[in-house]
C-alpha cells in the first residue's frame, strides 16, 4: 500500500527465542491489504532493545507482538521499559497470540493498548490499527 | 541402579497389547482384507499389507504383530522437573518417552544467554550440558530405553555423549532425534539460527555418523510436522519433505553410502489433521510414493528401506483455545486417522495444547484416549481397514498425484535454493493467508473460532510449576563453567573447530567436546565459527575462546 498523509506506521515483530510466527505473519499481510496501514515485519527473533530501537526508527504509530511463549508478561514488562527507555513509550502497543485470560488485567495495567488474544478477529485488529493512526491527527 | 529407576525398567519391553481381535459384538476378524480376485493394478498400487509397495502398511498383520508406541511428550523446567513428569506419564501406563527441551536448548542457547532468560525452562526442559542430561536419564540404560527427542540436529551428540561418557557402545544406542535443519529454518528459525547450507551440511552429518555408528538409533526425518504446521497440505507435506529425503539421500550417496544403509534408520515426522479422510490418504500415498522412490530412483534392494515407517503426532494448529475440552473430540478423531493410516507411534496433543504447556491431567487423558482407541474401538485389529473405499483411493491418488507435481517443481528450483530465495516461505505464507480468509469470510468454519463460539467461558486451567528448580539449574550451569577442567574443554573446542573448518564430519568432536563439559551454545558456537559466521546468531554474546 502506498503512504498517504493519514497512512498508520505500524510495526510487528515477535521477541525471543518463539518461532510460532504463522498468525502475525498472516495479519501483516492482512493489514498491509486493508488500505491505510504501512506494515512492517520485523520478523523473529528480536530482542526488547531491538524492537523499542525499531519502533524509533520507524516512526511507529503503533507496535504489534505476537506470543506463543509463556514469557509473554515478563517479555511485555521488559518491553515496555526499553520503549520508554527509548523514547517512544507513547506508542500504543498490541498484543496477539496465547493471551490467557488471567494476565488481562496485569498487562493493561502495564499499559498495553490492545488485546488480541483467542477468539480476535482480523476485522478487529485491523480497525484498532487503523485507528491508532486516527487518534494522532 | 536406585530406586527411581524402576519405573523405567518396567517400559523396556512393554507395549500396548491388542486386547482383542473380535468385533465389540464377537465377530472373528481376518488381519486384513483384500478382493477376492486381485488384478494386476491391485499388485501395482496397493498390495497386500507388509508387501511392495506398502500403501496398505508397513507389516503384513500390521498391529496384530507390531502396537503402536503409545508416546506422551515431557518437557519443563529443569531436568529434574522433568524426569518427575516422564515418571507420572509411565505411572499412567505411556509406553514410550517423548522429551521436548525448551526452544533456547533447540536452538543451542545456553541458559545464561543475556537476552533470553524469561524463556528458560518455561515451554520445555532446559538441556545444556551432558551432565543436565545424565540428571534427565539417570538410570536409564540407553542401550534398552527408546526415548524420543523433539529436538533437530544437535540432541544425537549430546545424548550420545552421555552413552560414550557411561562406557557403553554407540552400536547399541537406542532412541530417536528429528535432525532435519532445513526445516527448522522454514519453520521460523530463519536463516539467521538456521542458515539452509550449514544446516543441511549438519543433517547430513548427524545422519552419516549415526547410521555408521548407531544403526539402532532411529533419525526422525523429514521432520514433516512443523512443515505442516508451518502452512502446507497433505500433499505438499508429501513433497517438500520427500524433497529434503532426496537431498540428504544424494549428498550421502556421494559420502559412500547405499540407500540400504540409511533408508532403515530413517522414520517419517508426520502430522494428523482434521480431515479424517484426507489424512488416512495421505499415509497411504505417502508409504506408496516413498516405496517406489527408494527402489526406483535410489536403487533399494532391502525392503526395510522401502518399507516406511511413520511417527505422528497429532496436529497442535488445528486445536482450539475456546472451549478445549472440545479437543478431545479433534485429537480422537485424528489418532483414528493415524491408526486407520498405519502409523508407527503415535502422540496425541493434549486438549490443553493452545493453552499452556499440558497439565498433568491432560496428559492421562491424552493417554486414556489412546487406550480406548486401542481396547475399545478396535483400531488396531484389522489393517489398513479404508483399502478397497473408492473414496479414499480416489483421495490417496489425488494427494499423491499433487505431490508429484509439487515435488518437481521444487527439484527444478532445487531443494537448497527453494529454501534460500524463500520460495518456500512464500508459498506456507500464501497457504495461511488462504486459510485466514476463508475463515474470515465463512466459507471455512472452525467450531469455536469463527463460528459457535463460547459467548462466556471460565479461563482455562493452566500448567504452573515451581520455578525454584529451574533457577538453581541456571546458577549451576554458571558454576560447572566456572569448575570444569579448562584444558579438556579449550582443546575439545579446539578440535571441533579444526574438524569443522577443514569440512570434515563434526559430530565425533561434539560428543567429545560435550563429554570435557562444553555446553551446547559452545559446541554450536564453535561450528558455527568455524564456518565464518558468529558465535552467537543472536550478536549479544562472543565466542569464549580464541580459536586458531
Amino acid at each position: 500500500m502506498s503512504a498517504t498523509p493519514n497512512t498508520v506506521r505500524c510495526v510487528l515483530g515477535m521477541l525471543g527465542t518463539d518461532v510460532h510466527s504463522k498468525g502475525i505473519r498472516t495479519i501483516a499481510r492482512m493489514l498491509d491489504e486493508a488500505g491505510g496501514i504501512d506494515v512492517t515485519y520485523l520478523g523473529e527473533h528480536n530482542s526488547v532493545e531491538g524492537m523499542a530501537e525499531a519502533v524509533a526508527q520507524q516512526q511507529a504509530q503503533i507496535v504489534g507482538i505476537s506470543f506463543s511463549s509463556a514469557a509473554y508478561v515478563e517479555y511485555t514488562r521488559l518491553l515496555i521499559e526499553a520503549m520508554k527507555k527509548r523514547g517512544v513509550g507513547h506508542v500504543p502497543l498490541m498484543l496477539g497470540g496465547m493471551i490467557h485470560p488471567d494476565d488481562v488485567e496485569e498487562l493493561k495495567e502495564m499499559g498495553v493498548a490492545g488485546l488480541f488474544g483467542a477468539g480476535s478477529t482480523t476485522e478487529e485488529i485491523i480497525a484498532f490499527v487503523q485507528a491508532a493512526g486516527v487518534s494522532k491527527i | 541402579m536406585n530406586d527411581e529407576s524402576n519405573v523405567f525398567k518396567t517400559i523396556e519391553n512393554v507395549e500396548i497389547k491388542l486386547s482383542r481381535t473380535k468385533t465389540w459384538s464377537g465377530f472373528e476378524t481376518d488381519a486384513f482384507y483384500r478382493p477376492a480376485s486381485p488384478d494386476a493394478s491391485y499388485a501395482e498400487q496397493l498390495g497386500d499389507p507388509g508387501a511392495y509397495p506398502y500403501t496398505r502398511g508397513a507389516y503384513p498383520q500390521m498391529y496384530r504383530s507390531r502396537m503402536w508406541t503409545l508416546r506422551n511428550i515431557v518437557g519443563y523446567g529443569s531436568p529434574e522437573d522433568t524426569r518427575a513428569g516422564i515418571e507420572m506419564v509411565l505411572a499412567a501406563g505411556g509406553t514410550g518417552i517423548g522429551i521436548v527441551p525448551d526452544p533456547l536448548t533447540t536452538q543451542s542457547i545456553d541458559p545464561d544467554h543475556p537476552a533470553f532468560g524469561p524463556e528458560v525452562g518455561l515451554e520445555g526442559c532446559s538441556l545444556p550440558t551432558l551432565r543436565d542430561v545424565e540428571r534427565l536419564l539417570s538410570g536409564i540404560d540407553l542401550g534398552k530405553v527408546d526415548t524420543a527427542w523433539h529436538w533437530a540436529a544437535m540432541s544425537y551428540p549430546l545424548v550420545a555423549s552421555v552413552h560414550v561418557k557411561r562406557g557403553q557402545p554407540l552400536a547399541e544406542l537406542q532412541g530417536s532425534n528429528m535432525p532435519d535443519m532445513l526445516q527448522e529454518t522454514l519453520c521460523g528459525w530463519g536463516k539467521k539460527i538456521a542458515p539452509v547450507e550449514l544446516g543441511h551440511r549438519t543433517t547430513v552429518d548427524v545422519v552419516e555418523y549415526s547410521v555408521r555408528n548407531s544403526p539402532r538409533w532411529a533419525l526422525g526425518m523429514p521432520q514433516a510436522y512443523d512443515l505442516r504446521e508451518r502452512g502446507l497440505t497433505p500433499a505438499g507435506e508429501i513433497a517438500v519433505g520427500m524433497a529434503i529425503i532426496n537431498k540428504i539421500m544424494e549428498d550421502l550417496i556421494d559420502r559412500g553410502l547405499h540407500v540400504d544403509q540409511i533408508a532403515p534408520s530413517l522414520a517419517w515426522v508426520s502430522t494428523s489433521d482434521i480431515d479424517f479422510f484426507e489424512e488416512v490418504a495421505k499415509f497411504r500415498a505417502l508409504r506408496r510414493y516413498w516405496a517406489r522412490t527408494m527402489k526406483e530412483r535410489f536403487g533399494s534392494m532391502d525392503a526395510r528401506s522401502q518399507r516406511l515407517r511413520i511417527a505422528c503426532h497429532t496436529s497442535g494448529k488445528s486445536l482450539v483455545y475456546k472451549q478445549p475440552l472440545n479437543n478431545l473430540t479433534r485429537t480422537a478423531i485424528q489418532s483414528l486417522a493415524a491408526l486407520c493410516g498405519g502409523v508407527q507411534s503415535l502422540e496425541a496433543c493434549t486438549f490443553d495444547e493452545p493453552v499452556c504447556v499440558p497439565t498433568h491431567e491432560s496428559r492421562e487423558l491424552a493417554t486414556r484416549q489412546q487406550q480406548i482407541l486401542a481396547n475399545e474401538v478396535g483400531a488396531a485389529r484389522v489393517a489398513d481397514p479404508f483399502g478397497g473405499s473408492y473414496y479414499i483411493e480416489a483421495l490417496t491418488d489425488q494427494v499423491e498425484a499433487a505431490a508429484i507435481e509439487m515435488l518437481a517443481r521444487i527439484e527444478e528450483t532445487g531443494l537448497l535454493n527453494a529454501v534460500e530465495s524463500g520460495q518456500l516461505e512464500q508459498s506456507m505464507d500464501e497457504f495461511n493467508h488462504t486459510f485466514q480468509r476463508e475463515l474470515d469470510s465463512g466459507e471455512r468454519i472452525l467450531v469455536g473460532v469463527n463460528q459457535f463460539v463460547p459467548v462466556e467461558e471460565p479461563a482455562p486451567t493452566r500448567f504452573k510449576f515451581d520455578r525454584t528448580n529451574t533457577y538453581n539449574h541456571i546458577r549451576r550451569f554458571s558454576e560447572l563453567k566456572q569448575q570444569r577442567d579448562k584444558g579438556a574443554w579449550q582443546s575439545s573446542l579446539q578440535t571441533l573447530y579444526g574438524v569443522a573448518r577443514d569440512g570434515n564430519n563434526p559430530v565425533q568432536a561434539m560428543i567429545d567436546a560435550f563429554i570435557a563439559d562444553a555446553s551446547i551454545a559452545e559446541v554450536w558456537g564453535t561450528v558455527r565459527v568455524a564456518h565464518g559466521l558468529d558465535y552467537d546468531p543472536y550478536g549479544h554474546i562472543s565466542a569464549p575462546m580464541v580459536y586458531a
